[in-house]
C-alpha cells in the first residue's frame, strides 16, 4: 500500500503537461489563464454562498448550499491544479484533488436529486408576491367587511339598547297598568260594597222608617175618629198638616225604596215602541185631560228593559204636568240620533228649568219649589238618571229652542250598537 | 162558638189597629195577642196541653207578621207546622213586606193567605170585614 502510494507520487519518468502543448506560450497562457480565472471565480461563488446561509437565518436547506459551496470550491482547485500540472508533473496530487471533486460532485448531485420534490413545493418569489398581492387584498377585503361588521356591530348595539329601553319602558308601563288595574279592581270592589251597602241601607231604612211612620198615620187618624165633634178647626188643621206630612214622608220613602231597588232585580229584555209606552204613560197621568201629546216622526224601535224606559217616561212626563203652570199644555216628543245613543226628546211648555238647576235637579229628594206648593218626594228625576244609568243611558236636561219649557232628553242605547257589544 | 184568633204582632199600634179594625166592623172574635212568634208557640202550646182548654188552640186562627224580634214569622210558621197538635192550623201572615221571597215562602208553608199592610184609608175597613165574613162563614178543621 505504502509502495503503491509511494509509486503513484514517484514523478520519475513524468513530464509537465505544457510539454503537450509543447510549451507554445499561446496555449500555455490560454489555459493557464482560462484555469485561474475559473478558479478565481470558483473561489468567490462559495464565499457568496457561505455568506447568504449565515445572514438568512430563516433559508430552508442550508446545508445543501454548505455542498454546493464545497462542490464549487473543489471545482476551482481542480483548475487551480491544472494550471499548476502545466509546469509540475504532479498527477498523482492532481488525481487525488479529482477524486476529492468527484466524491463531493456525486454527493451534492445524489442530494440534489433527493430533495428535488422539496424544492419543487418550494413556493416562488412570484407566487410568494402573488400570494402577498391576494394576501393584501384578502385583508383589504376583511378590513372593509370587518368594518361593516363594526357598524353592523355598532347598529345591533344601538337598536339593542334602544330595544332593551323600550322593553324597559314596556315592562315599567305593565307594572303600572297591573297597579292600576289593581286599583281599579279594588275600587270597583269598594264601590261595589258601598252601592250593595247604600242600596241595603237604602231598602232598610224606607222599608222600615214606613213603619211608625204608618203607625203615626193610623193614630192621627183614630185621634181624630174617636174625638168627633170635639176636635175645633185650630186643632183639625193642625192634624192635617201632621197627615199631609206623614204622607209625604212615606211618599219620599216609596220613592227612596224604588230607587234603591233599581238594578237589584233582573228585568226581563225585549224590543219595544217607545211610542207606545210613551202614550200609555201620558193617558195614565193626563187624566184631567189638560195636556196633548204631540208626536210628529216616527220614534224607532228600542231594546232593553221596557219596564225601565216606562219608568223614565212616566217620571219625565209626569214632572212636565206637575209643574206646568198654564191651564192646558202640550207635550212634543220626538227622536234624534247621537252616536251610539237613540235620543228621545220629551218637550213641554211649562216654565222651564233654569240653567243652573239642570244638574242639581237629577240628585236625590231635590225640589225646585217647595213641597207645600208642589207635592213631590224631589226623587223623580233621581230615579230617571239611576234607571238610565243601569239600562247604559243618559239624561240631561236643556231649554227649548223655540218658545218656553224645557227639554228633557232621554239617551237609550241604541240597538245595534248593543247588539256589537253584546 | 166564636172564633178564636191570635195575633202575632210586635207593633202595638199594628195590633192597636187590627183590634180597631175587627171592633169596627163588628166582628164576634176573641183577639189575644203575643208580641212575637216565641210568644206566640208558648202560648200555643200551653193551650195544646190537655185540659178543657184545648179546645181553644184547635179553635184558633193565627194572624202572624213576618219581621219581629226573636223568633220571626216565617220561624214560627214552621214551628207551628212542625207541631202535630198544630200543624193544620190555619194561619194568615199579615205583613207590609211586598217581596216575592216573602210572599212564596209563606206560601210553601201553607199559609192561608197572604195580606199586606196597606197605609190608606180602606185598609183598616178591608181587615174588619175580611175577619167579621171569615168568622161567621168558615169552618175551621178541628171546630
Amino acid at each position: 500500500m505504502i509502495d503503491t502510494l509511494t509509486t503513484i507520487f514517484d514523478r520519475a519518468g513524468l513530464m509537465p503537461h505544457g510539454v503537450c502543448f509543447a510549451w507554445r506560450p499561446d496555449l500555455v497562457f490560454a489555459h493557464a489563464g482560462a484555469d485561474l480565472m475559473i478558479t478565481v471565480a470558483y473561489l468567490v461563488i462559495p464565499i457568496a454562498l457561505y455568506k447568504l446561509v449565515r445572514a438568512r437565518a430563516d433559508i430552508q436547506f442550508g446545508w445543501v448550499l454548505y455542498t454546493f459551496a464545497a462542490f464549487i470550491l473543489l471545482c476551482g482547485l481542480t483548475h487551480a491544479v491544472n494550471m499548476y500540472v502545466l509546469w509540475e508533473p504532479n498527477y498523482a496530487f492532481q488525481a487525488l484533488v479529482k477524486l476529492a471533486t468527484a466524491i463531493v460532485s456525486i454527493a451534492t448531485a445524489v442530494l440534489v436529486w433527493r430533495i428535488l420534490p422539496t424544492l419543487y413545493g418550494l413556493p416562488s418569489l412570484t407566487d410568494a408576491l402573488n400570494s402577498n398581492d391576494r394576501l393584501a387584498s384578502e385583508i383589504e377585503e376583511r378590513k372593509i367587511a370587518e368594518n361593516q361588521l363594526a357598524d353592523r356591530t355598532n347598529q345591533l348595539q344601538a337598536s339593542n339598547e334602544d330595544l332593551t329601553e323600550s322593553n324597559h319602558r314596556l315592562a315599567l308601563e305593565i307594572d303600572e297598568r297591573k297597579a292600576v288595574q289593581l286599583r281599579l279592581a279594588a275600587m270597583t270592589q269598594e264601590l261595589q260594597r258601598s252601592n250593595e251597602d247604600l242600596e241595603s241601607f237604602a231598602y232598610t231604612a224606607s222599608h222600615d222608617l214606613r213603619a211608625p211612620l204608618r203607625g203615626i198615620g193610623n193614630l192621627i187618624g183614630w185621634i181624630r175618629e174617636d174625638l168627633g165633634d170635639k176636635v175645633d178647626e185650630d186643632a183639625e188643621s193642625k192634624f192635617s198638616l201632621m197627615t199631609d206630612r206623614v204622607q209625604r214622608m212615606e211618599r219620599m220613602l216609596e220613592d227612596l225604596l224604588q230607587y234603591s231597588r233599581i238594578g237589584r232585580t233582573d228585568l226581563q229584555e225585549a224590543e219595544f215602541q217607545p211610542e207606545q209606552k210613551i202614550r200609555e204613560a201620558f193617558d195614565l197621568l193626563n187624566a184631567e185631560q189638560r195636556f196633548e201629546l204631540e208626536i210628529p216622526g216616527p220614534l224607532p224601535t228600542l231594546s232593553g228593559t221596557p219596564i225601565a224606559f216606562q219608568q223614565v217616561v212616566a217620571n219625565v212626563i209626569g214632572n212636565a204636568i206637575k209643574h206646568h203652570d198654564g191651564e192646558t199644555g202640550r207635550i212634543r216628543v220626538y227622536s234624534t240620533r247621537q252616536d251610539a245613543f237613540v235620543r228621545i226628546t220629551i218637550a213641554d211648555d211649562g216654565p222651564g228649568i233654569p240653567e243652573q238647576y239642570r244638574e242639581r235637579v237629577f240628585a236625590l229628594f231635590q225640589t225646585l219649589k217647595s213641597r207645600d206648593s208642589v207635592e213631590g218626594s224631589g226623587m223623580g228625576l233621581a230615579i230617571v238618571r239611576r234607571v238610565l244609568d243601569v239600562a247604559g243611558g243618559k239624561v240631561s236636561i236643556t231649554g227649548n229652542d223655540h218658545g218656553r219649557g224645557a227639554s228633557v232628553h232621554i239617551d237609550w242605547p241604541a240597538p245595534e250598537t248593543q247588539a256589537s257589544a253584546a | 162558638m166564636t172564633m178564636n184568633i191570635l195575633l202575632v204582632e210586635d207593633d202595638e199600634v199594628d195590633r192597636m189597629l187590627f183590634h180597631r179594625a175587627l171592633k169596627k166592623a163588628g166582628a164576634k172574635c176573641t183577639v189575644v195577642d203575643a208580641t212575637d212568634g216565641a210568644e206566640a208557640l208558648e202560648l200555643l202550646q200551653s193551650l195544646t196541653g190537655s185540659g178543657e182548654r184545648s179546645g181553644q188552640a184547635r179553635n184558633t186562627v193565627i194572624v202572624t207578621d213576618i219581621n219581629m224580634p226573636r223568633m220571626n214569622g216565617h220561624e214560627f210558621v214552621a214551628a207551628v207546622r212542625e207541631n202535630p197538635d198544630l200543624a193544620n192550623a190555619v194561619v194568615f201572615v199579615y205583613s207590609t213586606s211586598a217581596t216575592d221571597e216573602d210572599r212564596q215562602l209563606a206560601y210553601s208553608q201553607h199559609v192561608a193567605g197572604y195580606l199586606l199592610k196597606r197605609g190608606d184609608d180602606d185598609a183598616l175597613k178591608d181587615i174588619g170585614s175580611l175577619f167579621d165574613v171569615y168568622s161567621r162563614t168558615v169552618e175551621l178543621p178541628d171546630a
